[in-house]
């Protein structure tokens, strides 16, 4: 996926160059991120509509709460991300600079 | 049952059997946790993420240890209740890891420190609340009970 693409489904997915099986992904993850106790038998269904089977649903799930496991603790413990080079249209999709993200929780006294 | 077909229980463990390999990686988490923090600690952050979280209809089922009415409560307002000022710590830091984890600070850690944890121990405590950030998800999306 090119960055400009990465950068619009970071922003706006909705309105990314997606197909329709992609975007019922990512909106089962993103209520499953923000607002999982709302989550419904009617989402569940989209899903299916969307040409997902169980077992691709229950992946689905797994991968977004693993998503959700790790950041967390990259987020709690303050760990530094150093292996990527992030280009500028990233940044700018999650609203930082490239000097915030470089000060990890553990150089900066905020 | 679960909200898919092919898994006909009604635990996450039902539904993490349905994934080769999912079962075993949580319950060795599990396990460890439970082990090294305490059952009562764990099961405190287990329900103050699940009141985070709005699925206070879990916290029955990750009570562990707890009674029944102190977990109630501590899912809704765990700070009207007694606890030691190393639990506050860890439930203040469990709270502001689950609603808005992005404005977690060093200072949040240092919070730990000063009431006792070890740099183990606020490993340990950060681990347990983003299992129970996953496994409650995941419960509440597939309409199961959390371990």
């Amino acid at each position: 996926m090119a960055v400009e693409e990465v950068a619009k489904v970071i922003s706006n997915w909705r309105e990314a160059d997606l197909d329709d099986h992609e975007k019922a992904m990512l909106s089962f993850t993103e209520k499953f991120t923000l607002t999982p106790s709302q989550i419904t038998d009617t989402d569940i269904e989209s899903l299916r509509a969307a040409g997902f089977g169980d077992e691709q649903i229950l992946a689905i799930g797994l991968g977004a709460g693993y998503r959700n496991w790790v950041d967390r603790i990259a987020d709690l413990l303050g760990v530094e991300e150093t292996k990527f080079d992030f280009p500028e249209e990233i940044l700018n999709a999650f609203g930082v600079t490239r000097e915030q993200l470089k000060a990890s929780l553990y150089q900066d006294d905020r | 049952m679960s909200r898919l077909r092919t898994v006909t229980g009604k635990s996450l463990e039902d539904l993490l059997s349905a994934a080769p390999g999912a079962l075993e990686a949580d319950t060795a988490m599990r396990r460890l946790l439970i082990e090294q923090l305490t059952p009562r600690l764990y099961s405190l952050i287990g329900v103050v993420v699940a009141g985070g979280l709005g699925c206070e209809r879990f916290v029955e089922a990750l009570r562990g240890p707890l009674d029944h009415d102190l977990a109630a409560q501590a899912a809704g307002d765990w700070r009207a209740l007694e606890f030691t000022a190393a639990e506050k710590a860890v439930l203040a830091y469990a709270e502001k890891g689950t609603v808005d984890e992005a404005s977690v600070r060093k200072r949040d850690v240092d919070e730990l420190r000063a009431a006792g944890l070890s740099d183990k121990e606020v490993l340990l405590v950060a681990t347990a609340i983003a299992y129970h950030n996953y496994a409650i998800r995941m419960a509440a999306a597939f309409d199961v009970a959390p371990g």
